[in-house]
Parts: C-alpha cells; sequence; structure tokens
C-alpha cells in the first residue's frame, strides 16, 4: 500500500489541507475578492476607446469596457464609464482576454522523487519504486503549486494570465490545474493552517490526467523501452477498470472486505468514465496515431499535447474527437549538432513544418489551444503564435486558440477566455496587434486587478 | 497455411480514402516483357502482370494490357513478389540508446507490442524498400526469454495506417545465449539456460490458470464476475490455444531440443528461428512438422552461437522435410538486412533447390508469418507487392530495378 509522502505531510495534514483548498475554491472568486476589496485600491476600471477583440464575436473598433470586483460588467462601442471608475485611455491601444497557456510545469514544486531504492533488498523493491513513478495518476499539480511563484511575472508580462500547470514526469504523471499567474491579497480571516494562498491562484484543479510515453530514462526496472512504458500504461488502465469491478468495492453483500485503496487506481477513474480529458504527449504522426490507439481502447477523451506531426493526421483526430494542445516550443537545431552536421530530411521538414501545423488544425476544424512547454521565454510564446499566423493561420483563429477554445478545453468558458459580460477580468491591452512586428504589452488585468509589469 | 489472423484493417479513414478512389478511374498499371516468376508456379517467359488498383488481377503470358493502364517495361528482367523477410528488428533499433531494442528489465514481457515501439521512418526501413523487400516480419532481439508479440509490416506502406499486416503475428521467445548473457550480467533469473526454461514454463503455467480462471467466467454466461484482464498473460494464453504462433529463436543444438520439448509440453504451435545447428536434429524437427526460418549462413564474423553454421543447414532440413524460410537477421544472420536474396543465394549454393529457396524470402517466408493469402506471390487477388529484378534475385550481380509496393511504385534507383 503506497503512502502519501507529499511534502512530508501526514494524511490529515493533507486532508485538512485539500479541505481548505476545495473551500477557497467552493467559495469561488466572489467571495475571495469580496474580502479582498476593502483592502485594495479601486476595483473598478475602465478602458475606453481601445479595439476590443472580445474572442466571442467580431472586434469593437472602439469600445469601452468595465471591469469591476475582478469581473467584466460592460463591454460594448456605447459603453458609459462608471463616475468611481480608474480610466485607461485606449486610444491605439487593443484589448484582448487574457492568454491561456495550456502547459507548463513553471510554478510548481518538484514532486517527490522516486530514486531507486538505496540496498534495495529484493527485485520486487526496485519494481515497486519504478511503479510509484511511473504511476502517479493521484499527483494534483495544485498541490504542488508554489504561493506566489516568481516565475510567474513573466508569464504576465508577456499577456499570459492563465496557464495550465502540468506535473513534470514521465508515465502516467498526474493531472493538471488551471491557474491565474496572480491573486489579490489573502482574505484576512482563513488561514493560520495550510497554504491557501497557492489555492487563490487556481481556477480549476483537475483538468486533464497527463500521460507520456518515455521509458528511455530511469533505474533497471520495467519498462525501460517504449514499447514496455506503451504496455505499463495499458495495463494500468486494465486494473483501474479491475479495481472499479471488485465486488466489494462495488458494494455487493456477502463480497467481503475490499481489497487494499488505491489513490492511483481511484484517480484513473475520471478518466475511464470519459468525465476527465486525458492529454498524451505525442509529437510524430506515429505517436499520435498510438495515443488515438490507446484513447479509443480504453474510451477516453483524448487531447494531444505536442502535436508536431498533427497535420499528417488530421482525419485521425478528426474520427476520435480529439483537441489537440500544439506545442509552441518549435524545434530547433540541436546546439551539439557540429556546423556542418547533416540532418535527416524528416528532421529539417518536420521543423519548417511547424509553424503551419496550427493552419492545418484550423482549417479541418479540430479544437487545439497552445502550449509554451520548453520555452525558456515567455514572450516567445506570442512570437511564436505569430509565426503560425504568419504561416497562414487566421489572426481570429489564434485568438481563439489563446482564449477562449484553451477554456473550453479546460471545461472553465463559463467564466475565463472572453471578453464578455460577467466573465472573469483577465485581459492583456497591447499597443500594436498581438501578432505584429513587436507587440507591447500596456496592461495586464487577472481578476481585474492590474499587475505591475516589469520589462 | 491456416491461421488466425487478426489482420489489421485500415480505419474509417482508409475506408473512405478507398471510397473516394472508387469513384475514380481504377489505377492499372501493367507490367509486361519480363520473366515473371510468381513463386506460387512455374516462371512465365515474356509473361505480364496486372494491378488494379493496388491488387495483382492478372498473371500470364497471354494477358492482355488493358486500355488506359500504364505500362512498365521489364524486358530482360526478372518479376518477382516483393520479397519477405521472415526475422528483423528494423525499425526497432534506437528504441533504447544502446543495445538490442529489448526491455530488458525482465525476462518476461510478452505484453509488449511491436508495432508501439516500430519506427517506420527508420532509415534502414527505406535501404530494405531499396533492396526490394516490402514486407517484414518485426521481432524484439533475442535478450528476453519471452520478449513480446512481433507485427508483420508494410515497409513501403501506402499510407500509416497500413503499417501493420499483421499485429500481433504471435509471441517471440529467445532461449539460449541471448538471455543468458543479458540477464547472466545482471546476476539474475535467467543467468542460466535452465533458467530461461523455467521462465518459459512458469508463464506459460501461470496463463494456463488466468486462462482457465476467464474460461470458467465465459462458462458461467459471464454471471461470475470477470478476472482482471493481465495484458502478459493474455498473449500466453492465446498461444496455449493456439491462436497465436509462438516464434522460438534458438541456435545451439541442446537448445534446439529444449525448445522442442517446451512445444511438446505445452502443445504450442512453432515456428524456430535462426537453428544454426538445425541440421544435427533435423529429423526432430520433421518430425513434428515445425517450420524453420533459417539464419545464419556461416559467412561473415561468427558469432558465439554461430561457430557451426554453415551454408548446407537450411539444405538438410529441407531434405528431412522441414519447411524452410530465410531470413536475413541482422546481428546473428548475414548483418546486413537488405542483402536477404544473398542469405537464400548461400542456402542454394549449400544445397538448397533454387526454387526452395526463392520461395524462403517470399511465399515461404509470408505463409509462416500469418500473411501467406496476402503477399509473398503474384496471384490475382493478392496485393500488388512486387519487385524487379534485373536477372535472377539470387545471381550476385543482379540489381533492383523496379519496387511496387500497394500497387504504387516505390523504389527506382
Amino acid at each position: 500500500m503506497e503512502t502519501d509522502v507529499r511534502n512530508g505531510a501526514t494524511p490529515r495534514g493533507l486532508a485538512m489541507k485539500r479541505n481548505l483548498l476545495r473551500i477557497a475554491l467552493a467559495a469561488g472568486t466572489a467571495a475571495v475578492l469580496t474580502l479582498a476589496v476593502a483592502a485594495e485600491a479601486p476595483r473598478t476600471y475602465a478602458i475606453t476607446g481601445a479595439r476590443i477583440v472580445t474572442a466571442a464575436g467580431p472586434a469593437i473598433e472602439n469600445g469601452t469596457i468595465v471591469l469591476r470586483d475582478g469581473l467584466i460588467e460592460a463591454v460594448g462601442a456605447s459603453v458609459s464609464v462608471p463616475p468611481d471608475a480608474a480610466t485607461i485611455d485606449g486610444k491605439g491601444l487593443s484589448v484582448y482576454p487574457g492568454l491561456i497557456d495550456m502547459g507548463t510545469s513553471v510554478g510548481l514544486s518538484a514532486p517527490p522523487a522516486e530514486a531507486p531504492p538505496q540496498n534495495a533488498k529484493t527485485r520486487m523493491a526496485i519494481e515497486r519504486a519504478r511503479r510509484r513513478m511511473l504511476l502517479r495518476a493521484h499527483l494534483d499539480a495544485a498541490s504542488l503549486l508554489k504561493a506566489d511563484p516568481p516565475e510567474f511575472n513573466r508569464f504576465a508580462a508577456a499577456g499570459i494570465t492563465s496557464v495550465l500547470v502540468t506535473p513534470p514526469g514521465t508515465g502516467i504523471r498526474g493531472r493538471s490545474a488551471l491557474v491565474n499567474v496572480a491573486a489579490g491579497d489573502d482574505p484576512p480571516q482563513v488561514g493560520q493552517v495550510a497554504n491557501e494562498r497557492a489555492g487563490m491562484f487556481v481556477v480549476k484543479a483537475p483538468v486533464a490526467l497527463h500521460l507520456s510515453y518515455s521509458g528511455r530514462e530511469g533505474f533497471d526496472a520495467y519498462p525501460t523501452s517504449l514499447m514496455g512504458a506503451i504496455a505499463f500504461i495499458r495495463q494500468a488502465f486494465h486494473d483501474a477498470i479491475a479495481y472499479r469491478a471488485e465486488p466489494a468495492r462495488q458494494g455487493k453483500p456477502g463480497a467481503g472486505p475490499p481489497p487494499a485503496y488505491e489513490p492511483a487506481l481511484e484517480a484513473l477513474q475520471p478518466a475511464l468514465a470519459g468525465s476527465m480529458p486525458v492529454a498524451i504527449e505525442a509529437g510524430s504522426a506515429t505517436e499520435i496515431r498510438r495515443a488515438l490507439a490507446l484513447a479509443r481502447e480504453f474510451k477516453l477523451s483524448p487531447i494531444i499535447v505536442g502535436g508536431l506531426g498533427a497535420s499528417e493526421v488530421v482525419a485521425d483526430l478528426k474520427a476520435a474527437g480529439a483537441a489537440v494542445i500544439y506545442s509552441l516550443d518549435y524545434p530547433v537545431r540541436p546546439r551539439s549538432l557540429a556546423p556542418d552536421a547533416d540532418e535527416p530530411v524528416r528532421v529539417l521538414r518536420e521543423r519548417a513544418n511547424a509553424p503551419k501545423v496550427p493552419a492545418a488544425l484550423d482549417r479541418a476544424k479540430i479544437r487545439f489551444a497552445f502550449a509554451s512547454r520548453g520555452l525558456r521565454e515567455p514572450a516567445d510564446f506570442v512570437r511564436n503564435a505569430a509565426k503560425a499566423v504568419a504561416a497562414g493561420l487566421p489572426a481570429e483563429a489564434a485568438v481563439r486558440a489563446l482564449t477562449i477554445d484553451a477554456a473550453r478545453m479546460a471545461g472553465v468558458a463559463g467564466s475565463l477566455g472572453s471578453i464578455e459580460k460577467g466573465k472573469r477580468a483577465n485581459l492583456v491591452v497591447t499597443e500594436g496587434d498581438l501578432f505584429g512586428a513587436e507587440p507591447k504589452v500596456r496592461h495586464v488585468f487577472v481578476d481585474g486587478r492590474p499587475l505591475p509589469l516589469r520589462p | 497455411m491456416t491461421r488466425q489472423t487478426s489482420v489489421i484493417r485500415a480505419s474509417l479513414i482508409a475506408v473512405a480514402l478507398a471510397a473516394g478512389l472508387r469513384a475514380a478511374p481504377p489505377q492499372v498499371i501493367a507490367i509486361r516483357g519480363g520473366r515473371v516468376v510468381p513463386v506460387s508456379g512455374p516462371a512465365i517467359e515474356n509473361g505480364t502482370v496486372v494491378i488494379t488498383d493496388g491488387k495483382i488481377t492478372a498473371v500470364g503470358a497471354k494477358v492482355a494490357v488493358p486500355k488506359g493502364a500504364s505500362v512498365i517495361d521489364a524486358k530482360g528482367g526478372w518479376v518477382l513478389p516483393g520479397l519477405v523477410d521472415a526475422h528483423t528488428s528494423v525499425g526497432l533499433a534506437g528504441e533504447r540508446r544502446d543495445g538490442p531494442p529489448d526491455e530488458l528489465s525482465d525476462a518476461s514481457t510478452p505484453q509488449l507490442l511491436v508495432l508501439d515501439g516500430f519506427n517506420p521512418y527508420d532509415r534502414r526501413v527505406g535501404r530494405l524498400v531499396m533492396a526490394g523487400i516490402t514486407t517484414a516480419l518485426v521481432t524484439p532481439g533475442r535478450a528476453n526469454v519471452i520478449a513480446g508479440q512481433p507485427a508483420v509490416v508494410r515497409l513501403a506502406p501506402e499510407s500509416p495506417d497500413a503499417v501493420a499486416l499483421l499485429s500481433p503475428a504471435g509471441v517471440k521467445l529467445s532461449l539460449g545465449e541471448g538471455p543468458k548473457k543479458a540477464f547472466g550480467e545482471k546476476s539474475r533469473l535467467p543467468g542460466t539456460r535452465m533458467g530461461a526454461a523455467f521462465v518459459v514454463r512458469k508463464a506459460l503455467l501461470d496463463a494456463a490458470e488466468y486462462s482457465r480462471k476467464w474460461k470458467e467466467h465465459e462458462a458461467s454466461g459471464r454471471k461470475t464476475p470477470a478476472p482482471a484482464r493481465d495484458l502478459a498473460l493474455e498473449p500466453l494464453a492465446r498461444l496455449l490455444d493456439g491462436r497465436l504462433t509462438a516464434f522460438i529463436e534458438t541456435y545451439r543444438a541442446d537448445d534446439i531440443i529444449t525448445a522442442l520439448r517446451l512445444v511438446d509440453e505445452f502443445k504450442l504451435k512453432a515456428v524456430l528461428m535462426g537453428c544454426t545447428e538445425g541440421s544435427r536434429v533435423a529429423g526432430e524437427i520433421a518430425r513434428r512438422k515445425i517450420p524453420v526460418i533459417v539464419g545464419p549462413m556461416g559467412v561473415g564474423p561468427r558469432r558465439f552461437e554461430t561457430e557451426e553454421a554453415g551454408i548446407g543447414n537450411a539444405a538438410t532440413l529441407a531434405e528431412a522435410g522441414v519447411v524452410v524460410a530465410i531470413d536475413s537477421e541482422d546481428e546473428m544472420g548475414i548483418g546486413a538486412p537488405e542483402e536477404l536474396p544473398l542469405a537464400a543465394a548461400l542456402a542454394v549454393k549449400g544445397g538448397l533447390a533454387h526454387d526452395v529457396a526463392l520461395r524462403g524470402i517470399t511465399l515461404t517466408a509470408a505463409q509462416l508469418i500469418g500473411v501467406g493469402d496476402r503477399v509473398g506471390s503474384l496471384e490475382p487477388g493478392k496485393d500488388a507487392d512486387i519487385t524487379i529484378f534485373t536477372g535472377d534475385p539470387l545471381y550476385y550481380r543482379s540489381r533492383v530495378r523496379t519496387v511496387i509496393s500497394a500497387g504504387k511504385v516505390v523504389y527506382e534507383p
């Protein structure tokens, strides 16, 4: 039986922490914000005379938007500015919904490492350690989130207001969370006990179950090959099916005591039930096909993460009803390569094709969003999206992918992702078009609160 | 050869694609003027082969070239079915950074599907196509005792969906030096030949128990709770039911005998691979009607287990009545998979009949790996996998002129 070793907390402490998190979430932004209001300076803003790209309809060329208490109160061409609002003259500025980066591990503290046990007595001990490392369906990114991660400032400066934080690692990595890059001041009352501060960033958790096949690293324990890693994941889903089907767990009388509780197998259930999407890392067309085959086998609702070869398999993606989180960490020539070293044509072709893939997905009407993944500079996120636009992706489609479609994929489209009355006021205000040459981010709002932007 | 095949069919998309093609005028190719060697029957001088929409539709001397067909002139050349390599690891290398493409963490990993590790864009795959080889059985290496489930792949597929002709094609087992070395180095089971046989027995007995539980569940009309599915035991249970073939790679005579004992014990449907010293126990193999895919020819560097290899092995086995195919297996065989015809030529030099050797790299090979109904000979209804050589493919100066896979010209030097 596996015990939870996260942060060294006792199970009791953890349960408490989880409860608090849940309370904070359930109470919702409204409550949190109301509490915060007292402490903070103006909570009503208006941006006037700006071009407003709503992602929910046509752009409003000379519009006004009013934010109050964290929400969008009004938006339109003929909206009057309330007297208590701090006003920003939007002349020459464009307002977009806050951008959503659908994949990074930035802002997370490292999950508990599973090293091969020192002086392991038996093979079994080593195999168990390996299994624990690869089967972490129950690992929640939200629980790894640092409070006020300093890395988020640079995301904000690039216009990114929400990110899907994804547990690092390989195998069945755990569940992602959609989080804002900033949160207001602490509510005065709650909290001497737990880390509710990080919870205030969370928009939704869990969002999706994340898988990646890579059996290559690690120590000498099953699996060490790609074939093995895939077989491992398939077996884990079969185990979860058997786990659920246990007569005792089904509450059948006379079935005896239920077998041991397994958090990882519990955590796979929503994915098997189809109520939680499963995000599978897949780059090449071959990998994407493998991922879709896995989704078919277990009736999962698949999201392909990476997607470099997605344009070759649009028909398969369409047939599977899959969405794509496309990596804007475009492949580059490895630095370790000698200047005159040859590379396979396929690699070169893939590299040249990388910015064209989103346009192909858009033409095929496959829902997609973008992820920064390994990009070191968050500003490159928008720059690389602009490259996709230059390669044929309509700018409106690019905006949707960066905002409302991402929100939809994360299941928060009701409250985030577009500029509409009643939605959370996550905004980015730029001088010049977002996909133009060097757009300047002038203002960023998260939950109606302007963030200080350090260049 | 009758075989329960679960041929991987094209997905919805390919069906839609095919429907689209049907509306278009049929793609007809006629190959004429060459010596047509169907391998399923006698050679036809100045014969014609007609291909319609990826399938062979006519083969013969007096076959008219349909109107509108694009014609390939094979004058002076030999027209053969695309060659079939019955044992290779091509496309799996690079699986691990070092060493063979095996899941080396465990000696028994029947749950692995080769298709999950096969990279159709591996450069070596292209090299095989250039050598006129259009179909291959891809298996893991010989380090694991039970290494996984091989796949029969099309090396130049018409679409990426059509890579697999058959998956799983069976279960791959190895006895002898391979596992002994790989696991002996780690001081783990099976560091000995005895250990390897034990691993097989243990796994098959577990599978028998697993199979029994499932059959009980089925017999109850599925009223009892279903047993938990085990991906490792499932293919082994199918092996025990004779629904999958055991491909057993062995080299030394004593290991072959161990393999035969296991085949007897568990009544396996088996094909032996490698089989360097098969000639020593040819009678025993023939008596059990077990076919052999012969690997090492005793040419090139000799490995530990191929000391005794000789070019007469295939001939001796065939004389004893064993059905023989020939492979080019990279590591232990001739060393260069693209030289498959050369391996067959060496077998002929060792006494094997020319036509038997040719079938050993075409039709017989296809039958042994379970796709004899699809590829391996030039017969109407079969997939249009065709290689045109400048002459007899077993002659060392012959070269490839044209390679056709599923009705498409995929290589012309």
